[in-house]
């Protein structure tokens, strides 16, 4: 039955490419063929993630918001000005959010570290154990991710103050929360505790497509341990890696907002206000929608560039980019 | 296989790196057991404090939960558009990885930047409001599975998988006569496993935590989802200024006694639970590459 | 793994089939009946079957058309059935309405977010004089209601009648101040009454009676003030409680002046710049606390729910919103420490004559607007005029006679029921009462009393402050009067506030300021707070000064205080038609 629909479909094409474009050679055929299959898909993305795009043109007028277009003023380049114009935090915002993401980036080998650890625990059972319990963080909420923290680390009964000060090794108790100079610290420590097990799963699947035969071979060759992994498991999942290292390059202006909305106050605003959290304060807070189209379109658009870039760079360096 | 001696040096290294994995698993399992805990402990236990156990055990967060008449149906559409949306988001995100592998299709290197761009790309609330409106997807079905089918993301993991696949096995088939179809269903599909599994693991958890879309498109409430649910309630009862004038005085003697954290919690274990029951199924499609290591050293 | 795909699609399909075709149906559910003919004087009333959606805090657990007697009783007295959209205020609302305004997607009736002016621009609501004239014959008998109306017309862009306010009148009935200086009255009590003739004797009052409890029950440190992280908490916290004490209103969400209510006027300075201010006076004693350790440093990170379970706790000394410490009153009433209690500070203890113990909002606190997607306007007319009236508040709020309350000597009273359930049973019963579906869709607040009755919108304030606790006995002996009413409203000129007033609307670029302003104040505040030496605070406080001209604050102030001097001439005719009610 299965060849039956296949020949089906692949006799369609064929006929209808052969009726309308008459003779073509095999390879454009074939081509077009590939195209028509790949076409319904490419016009659901269309639909779904380009066409909303159209919605950019509130970026450039004062947005009157439900007036018709007919209505609306024109205004240029007002709302992307309005940024620099110097007004408050946008230079710090920045500065924040390119920090931030910096340290992240740093930060990303450790998932691949951790699947590489993970592989060498002997017990199956406990490593199965191991790698569900260490996605476990990923499903807390932020907003409850800041319970916690809280009620291990508030000043008054925080517990994790009140067992230190027990054991004598505090004279005043900690105030993580409230602490500006630490803070990019111990965001990026949140952020690993969070995302290291979930985004190992990818790298873990990653190793599963390594040919057992190559780590045969390399116990012929009596390599060791840790030369297995040097040589055929890390090369075996970089190109997942680098992959990813380059998206996220792309993404830097983009830091993720509950984080940084449910961890920021009066006392680490300096430190880890966000370009993300910025915009929404000043934007859709007060119904600012073209400024917050404005510096949504910008945010796009340097991604892009970001990610041409990091992918020439990877190009040069490593001789493969991603696309 | 030759096997080789485990050195001295081998153990303890072996046992530092279990040492080391055994306390980040720890650090990560205290914080959901502590709200699992909490979610079951009265609200002036939380207040005091619970580490360890419930305390003043009770149930009332989970019950407010049932208050909702159509809770049953919620689970019912959250669990339909899991299964369906994730099944349709994996088929359709992995036929589109596939095609982008191969170096027959025209435009190739133009269409995966297409893909991928979209990942970067958005006008925010207003225009995504209105293209759902316009093309029907208001208090409708479809709003759940039909927008998250093509994933860019998705696609990017299952391409870079799938262009470790050696392209040997690929030409053979290919020389034996069979359609792009074939091959996708009968060779890359079943080699790519492990990949296919990450893939409905995120895609069904991003499904089973979704209800923005709820929110914003559905005004049917035989379509609300779980998540959906579970917002409203904990809004109903959030303790923050504009909310509290706004709380209908119930009459109640003892105020308050669902607390907001409690709440919380209590909303955490129902989300969490069935994740936590389905997720060692798919685990083993996923966790050859470091189940390895038990036998190979 | 195909044979289960295609099952698994088809299976789906037949899915959506059944999802679209219920979704088609709209959630239709329960048919209206044909209400009995209704004449009045300005027209006949139409009473036939129709559904119209009603959009905001409203209705129950589900949106769709209630099945609760409440809205049974509706639907039989206008013939109307409301298919309920329920949207919580906070966070999501304002990008769901303005979703539904700029893709014109609005419901027949919705509670409006937007200034007037940018609603009226977008063109998609009806101008309501003339249906109001017609099918508002509630409103239009009741002075408030022909207030409220006015007061929305002048605060319209063109003079014409756009919204409909609801929630009009009190939240509280004069047995606690909406925002004061509550105060844990046993404590105050144990120290003998001591006088106190300004702010600064109130904290070392206050400083006192931490000493006297130095320990909630459960071991924890007590303070004497505490806030939460959130943007205007500091203020909400310090300030607020004092300036309403003294009859002034603030201005949101940047505090730079604030309304007398005496006069209807705005400040004569920039409150924040003016170094003698009551905002000084209040951060300069917040600041004591601090260095004295009794001001919890838990302040500036803690959220607005940790903040809530502290004060329920009883870890504070000094609370300033009427629902904040009616959380640990309750709890102390449970616990059987019925003589221990907070209780609100009356402007006469400080020598003022002049207070602000609730808020008479004019303007009704809801506005709902008709979208010019309503079929049926003259209905829907029909509907925000019936719920209106006193009446159908006290069934919004209560439930309808019978179920939460009878009428006993014509007063309406709660049954022992709805005295004693707990909140978990008050919420299953309120499904089929429907008591609160449509309290924020009725003409006047809880608080409200009735003229007719004596008694409040929502009877359960009126029986408790009939029924006063131990501990308010003990207040209203002290200050030598029969009620907890009496003695907020004795020696006062004016003790409830009916400005209104039209601040304007900031141009985009001002508003830029004035949000980057607010991020700005709020660490400015913590750093006042937490000075550890008078040197420290004399630069903190200047660097908050001086740092405010950034954020071109003195032209916000010359804005807002224009406005509202403006204001207080152009709102005359409505204080005129509030005044005739008296």
């Amino acid at each position: 039955m299965i060849h039956i629909k296949q020949l089906n479909l692949e006799k369609k094409s064929e006929i209808s490419v052969a009726v309308l474009h008459g003779k073509l050679t095999d390879k454009q055929k074939n081509g077009i063929k590939m195209l028509l299959l790949i076409l319904p898909f490419l016009v659901f993305i269309f639909i779904f993630s380009y066409l909303p795009l159209a919605g950019w043109w509130m970026a450039f007028v004062d947005y009157k918001i439900g007036a018709p277009f007919s209505k609306q003023k024109f205004v240029g380049l007002k709302y992307f000005q309005m940024m620099f114009s110097g007004v408050g935090s946008f230079p710090l915002v920045l500065r924040n959010t390119l920090v931030l993401s910096g340290l992240g980036l740093l930060c990303s080998p450790i998932p691949v570290i951790f699947a590489v650890m993970l592989s060498k625990v002997r017990n199956g059972k406990i490593a199965k154990i191991v790698q569900t319990v260490t996605s476990f963080p990923n499903f807390i909420s932020w907003v409850l991710v800041y319970a916690l923290f809280f009620a291990l680390f508030n000043t008054n009964d925080g517990a994790v103050n009140v067992l230190l000060a027990r054991m004598h090794l505090l004279s005043t108790p900690l105030n993580i929360l409230g602490d500006a100079d630490r803070a990019w610290t111990i965001q990026t420590l949140i952020g690993i505790w969070k995302s290291t097990g979930w985004s190992a799963i990818i790298y873990i699947a990653g190793m599963s497509g390594i040919d057992p035969e190559l780590y045969d071979a390399a116990d012929v060759d009596g390599a060791g341990s840790f030369q297995k992994i040097i040589h055929i498991t890390i090369p075996g999942i970089m190109p997942t890696f680098f992959v990813l290292l380059i998206l996220q390059i792309a993404n830097i202006l983009n830091n993720g907002f509950d984080q940084y909305w449910v961890f920021q106050n009066a006392l680490t605003m300096d430190k880890i206000n966000v370009l993300d959290t910025y915009i929404y304060r000043i934007g859709i807070g007060s119904l600012q929608y073209s400024f917050s189209t404005a510096m949504g379109m910008a945010k796009s658009l340097i991604s892009i560039l970001l990610l041409t870039f990091a992918n020439r760079f990877s190009k040069l360096i490593r001789g493969t980019s991603i696309f | 296989m030759i096997k080789r001696k485990v050195s001295a040096k081998d153990h303890l290294l072996s046992g530092v790196n279990l040492f080391i994995l055994i306390l980040f698993t720890f650090i990560c399992f205290y914080p959901l057991y502590f709200i699992f805990i909490n979610a079951f402990s009265s609200g002036d236990a939380i207040t005091r404090g619970v580490y360890f156990i419930p305390q003043e055990f009770t149930t009332i967060y989970f019950r407010s939960l049932l208050l909702y008449p159509n809770l049953l149906n919620a689970i019912f559409i959250s669990t339909m558009r899991t299964v369906i949306g994730t099944t349709l988001s994996v088929l359709a995100s992995t036929f589109v990885a596939y095609m982008v592998t191969r170096k027959d299709l025209p435009f190739r290197k133009g269409i995966y930047h297409y893909i991928v761009f979209t990942m970067y790309l958005s006008a925010g609330l207003i225009p995504w409001y209105i293209l759902m409106k316009s093309i029907g997807l208001k208090n409708n079905f479809l709003l759940y599975v039909l927008p998250g089918m093509i994933s860019a993301w998705n696609i990017v993991l299952v391409k870079t998988y799938i262009e470790s696949i050696p392209p040997s096995l690929e030409e053979s088939a290919e020389i034996d006569g069979a359609g792009i179809i074939t091959i996708f269903f009968k060779l890359i599909i079943p080699l790519s496993i492990p990949v296919i599994a990450c893939i409905t693991v995120f895609g069904a958890v991003g499904q089973w935590n979704s209800w923005t879309d709820n929110f914003y498109l559905v005004s049917n409430p035989k379509l609300d989802t779980l998540q959906y649910l579970l917002y409203k309630c904990m809004q109903s009862h959030m303790t923050n200024v504009q909310n509290s004038f706004q709380q209908q005085d119930l009459g109640a003697s003892a105020k308050n006694q669902i607390t907001a954290t409690g709440l919380q919690d209590a909303m955490t274990v129902v989300t969490v639970l069935p994740i936590l029951v389905v997720y060692p199924f798919m685990q083993r499609y996923f966790v050859k590459g470091i189940m390895l290591g038990a036998v190979k050293g | 793994m195909k044979r289960l795909s295609i099952k698994i699609l088809s299976f789906a399909m037949s899915l959506f089939i059944l999802a679209g075709s219920s979704a088609c149906s709209k959630g239709e559910e329960g048919s209206a009946s044909a209400g009995t003919e209704n004449t009045s004087k300005t027209g006949s009333t139409d009473n036939s079957p129709i559904t119209i959606s009603v959009e905001g805090l409203i209705g129950g657990k589900q949106n769709g058309v209630q099945k609760d007697d409440v809205s049974k009783y509706i639907a039989q007295k206008t013939g109307i059935s409301i298919n309920t959209l329920n949207v919580p205020d906070g966070a999501g609302s304002t990008e769901k309405y303005s979703a539904q305004l700029a893709s014109g997607d609005l419901p027949d009736i919705f509670f409006n977010i937007f200034p007037i002016k940018k609603i009226v621009d977008a063109d998609q609501i009806y101008a309501l004089d003339d249906l109001v004239a017609k099918y508002g014959k509630n409103l239009n008998a009741d002075p408030k209601g022909k207030a409220m109306i006015e007061a929305n017309k002048l605060l319209s862009p063109d003079g014409k009648l756009y919204t409909i306010g609801m929630d009009r009148g009190t939240w509280d009935n004069g047995t606690g101040a909406t925002r004061g200086i509550y105060i844990r009255w046993d404590l105050y009590k144990k120290l003998g009454y001591p006088e106190i003739k300004d702010l600064d004797g109130l904290t070392d009052v206050l400083i006192n009676m931490q000493k006297l409890e130095p320990k909630t029950k459960d071991g924890k440190k007590t303070y004497v003030l505490g806030s939460c992280n959130g943007p205007q908490d500091l203020d909400f916290d310090i300030f607020i409680g004092a300036l309403r004490t003294q009859g002034l209103v603030e201005h949101e969400p940047d505090f730079i002046t604030y309304i007398d209510n005496s006069t209807r006027r705005p400040s004569s300075s920039n409150i924040l710049k003016d170094k003698n201010s009551i905002f000084w006076k209040c951060y300069k004693n917040a600041n004591k606390l601090y260095r004295l350790g009794l001001f919890d440093p838990d302040s500036f990170t803690q959220s607005g729910d940790q903040r809530a379970a502290k004060k329920d706790a009883g870890t504070y000394m000094c609370i300033n919103a009427s629902w904040d410490a009616s959380g640990l009153n309750d709890k102390f009433q449970k616990d059987g420490e019925t003589d221990k209690g907070m209780v609100a500070l009356p402007a006469s203890a400080f020598g003022f004559d002049n207070y602000q113990l609730y808020e008479n909002t004019p303007t009704g606190e809801r506005n709902y607007c008709i979208s010019k997607n309503c079929k049926n306007p003259e209905r829907a007319m029909q509907l925000l005029d019936f719920v209106s009236t006193y009446e159908f508040s006290r069934i919004a709020n209560d439930g309808l006679e019978g179920s939460n309350w009878t009428l006993v000597n014509g007063i309406p009273t709660p049954t022992k029921e709805y005295l004693n359930r707990t909140s978990e049973e008050a919420e299953a019963s309120q499904q089929k009462t429907g008591a609160g579906y449509y309290s924020h869709f009725c003409g006047y607040k809880s608080g409200t009393i009735e003229p007719s009755t004596k008694t409040s919108v929502n009877c359960l304030y009126s029986y408790r402050a009939n029924h006063p606790t131990a501990v308010q006995k003990d207040f209203v002996d002290h200050f030598g009067v029969k009620t907890m009413p009496e003695v907020y409203q004795k020696d006062v000129k004016m003790y409830s506030s009916e400005t209104v007033v039209d601040w304007g609307i900031l141009s985009d670029d001002m508003t830029n300021y004035q949000s980057n302003f607010l991020t700005f104040k709020v660490q400015s505040e913590a750093k006042i707070i937490m000075a550890k030496t008078d040197a420290e605070f004399a630069k903190a406080q200047d660097d908050f000064i001086k740092g405010m001209n950034a954020y071109k604050v003195d032209d916000l102030y010359k804005f807002f205080t224009d406005n509202a001097n403006a204001s207080a001439d152009k709102m005359e005719p409505v204080y005129q038609l509030l005044d005739s009610d008296k």
